[in-house]
């Protein structure tokens, strides 16, 4: 190809995807310049870019008046109960997948494989039922048991994954020494999947933070509502007041960007420190 | 030793595993296995809170009324068109920004972070954004579009019969197409640059090296990418749920949303089970085909 073409197509490519990068973070960035506008630049026309008069009253707001830190405190609670318990259970399931052949086992784990495919829309109408009958309508108990169970045929393959890629013969080796099947799995081979569960704990957590139609059914008042549906009271009420469901927006987006943060670099560490390298 | 009683040895023998799998199997039979059964046992009913206290046996009538009701079969329709549309859009963007990205240049490490916005924000906070974005008075997009003369005037994208679904797609595509990038990115560098060289010394053009060996070495990757985002935007009540609620006038409603409003809205729980079931139907077959396409071309192994 002749340098001068192959120049312009170069240039076509950029340009393509310089585009497709500003599709990609203009919302995000929109969000952010609205959550920091007062209430009078928010509804301006022409649109300011970036706001003029950067104010954090929106903020104030939100974390004062708003039931937001209500939410906030339940979207951390179940979250992270969600993914301790989820992971504990997922890691037990997993290591027993992956170190036995038993009975059932193979049709079991194409069940847990299949049951991921399941929608939470798919049994709204029988679990709202069932919810109610428990007497557990607007607590938190509903949403973490279901977010749990949701969570877990992932986390249990994810875990099986990583058991799998950990030598057999280092809990035999344990065992030979005097440790029992338990205490050698518990001492030798759990500290070994460590980067396992960081990235189980990710998708448990990020799923249960994002959790939208189990939220939105299981929880009427504000005692349990959790962050996506309090987002949503921001527009349900009579005004919406868009300057301030921006800033509860950055406000949520803001624990899951540390945790990615924190875990890259610890997951990092783990792949590398660890004594067998996946 | 007869068979009955070796099984129960052998079980006995690996009770440990047993016992290590019971708690998670537990929760799944709570909470997914036994909602399943019930959800069956339902949609047999008529089950109308506001008008009769008791369920009533209603034998299949709430399948009859499936499919004599011309909503549901608006609602399968643009169901169709918001799965594919999205899915499509996701993957020809996906594919573009991979094939782009792969070509060596600099700066590459940082566009790849700033492509995975979409996907590593809140999924909620992403549709909140892009229903402010969409605004038919102070909205970025009718902004952008106007300073580029591409529209006249002001539209009401999410409130219009005609724009309100495209504006769905487009916002579900923005959401879902780093994930299929990221995956495609994973097949590209596994394909060998010796087949590249090879085809340029036989004077192969850029579209016949897509044609030829991109794209069909791609295609395990591509199959069981494009299942997966189907699955997820077949059964993605919150984009459409926060963008529109199903409206104007149910031209947005995709299956799950139609469920929830019979359920919720209007309280036809045995109606809105009956659905559930059509529902459950759909998806194993959608798992199914997932689960031979994985077993027939397994990419990562």
């Amino acid at each position: 190809m002749a340098p001068v073409r192959r120049l312009v197509i170069k240039c076509i490519l950029l340009t393509l995807l310089v585009i497709l990068i500003l599709w990609a973070v203009l919302p995000f960035f929109w969000m952010v310049s609205t959550s920091f506008k007062t209430t009078e630049e928010t509804y301006t026309v022409p649109l300011v870019w970036i706001p003029r008069y950067p104010t954090i009253k929106n903020f104030l707001y939100v974390v004062k008046r708003a039931p937001f830190l209500t939410y906030f405190r339940n979207s951390v609670v179940v979250a992270v109960s969600t993914t301790v318990i989820a992971i504990i259970l997922a890691s037990l399931a997993g290591y027993s997948f992956s170190r036995f052949k038993f009975l059932g086992g193979h049709s079991l784990l194409l069940i847990f494989l299949i049951t991921q495919m399941f929608p939470g829309a798919l049994l709204i109408i029988p679990l709202f039922q069932i919810i109610k009958a428990l007497k557990l309508l607007n607590t938190l108990y509903a949403l973490v048991l279901s977010y749990i169970t949701f969570s877990l045929p992932l986390c249990t393959w994810l875990m099986k994954g990583f058991f799998d890629q950990i030598p057999q013969e280092l809990e035999e080796a344990a065992m030979i020494d005097g440790c029992s099947r338990v205490s050698a799995m518990v001492r030798v081979i759990f500290p070994l999947a460590l980067p396992g569960v960081m990235a189980a704990s990710i998708f448990s957590f990020i799923g249960a933070w994002d959790e939208f139609i189990f939220a939105l059914i299981f929880t009427s008042t504000d005692k349990a509502r959790t962050l996506p549906v309090g987002l949503q009271r921001f527009i349900t009420s009579y005004e919406i007041y868009w300057n301030h469901l921006g800033a509860a927006s950055v406000l949520t987006t803001i624990p899951v960007v540390i945790l990615f943060l924190f875990i890259q670099r610890h997951m990092v560490k783990g792949l590398t420190a660890g004594s067998v390298k996946g | 030793m007869s068979l009955i009683t070796r099984k129960f040895k052998e079980i006995r023998k690996n009770r440990l595993a047993y016992f290590l799998i019971l708690p998670a199997t537990l929760c799944l039979a709570i909470v997914l296995f036994y909602p399943l059964f019930k959800v069956f046992y339902m949609s047999f009913f008529e089950i109308e809170p506001l008008y009769y206290k008791e369920p009533i046996f209603a034998g299949i009538k709430n399948f009859q009324k499936i499919l004599s009701d011309s909503r549901f079969k608006g609602t399968l329709l643009q169901t169709a068109y918001w799965t594919f549309g999205s899915v499509a859009l996701q993957f020809i963007i996906g594919l573009a920004a991979a094939l782009i990205i792969n070509e060596v240049f600099w700066g590459r490490g940082l566009a790849r972070a700033l492509l995975l916005v979409p996907w590593a924000m809140p999924a909620v906070v992403g549709a909140f954004s892009w229903k402010w974005m969409w605004h038919g008075e102070y909205g970025v997009v009718n902004h952008i579009l106007k300073t580029l003369h591409l529209i006249p005037h002001n539209i009401n994208w999410l409130g219009g019969i005609s724009t309100a679904m495209a504006a769905c797609i487009i916002t579900n595509t923005w959401r879902g197409f780093p994930f299929m990038m990221i995956m495609l990115l994973a097949g590209l560098q596994n394909i060998p640059k010796e087949l590249y060289d090879a085809s340029s010394i036989d004077g192969a053009s850029v579209g016949q090296e897509l044609r030829y060996i991109t794209l069909p070495l791609l295609k395990p990757v591509i199959l069981v990418t494009t299942l997966l985002a189907g699955i997820w935007t077949f059964n993605n009540f919150a984009y459409i749920y926060i963008l529109t609620g199903g409206g104007p006038g149910g031209k947005t409603d995709i299956l799950v949303t139609f469920i929830y409003k019979q359920g919720f809205r209007f309280f036809h729980f045995g109606y809105a089970a009956a659905l559930s079931v059509a529902l459950f139907f759909m998806i194993l077959a959608f798992s199914l085909l997932y689960i031979k396409i994985m077993r027939l071309e397994s990419p990562f192994s």
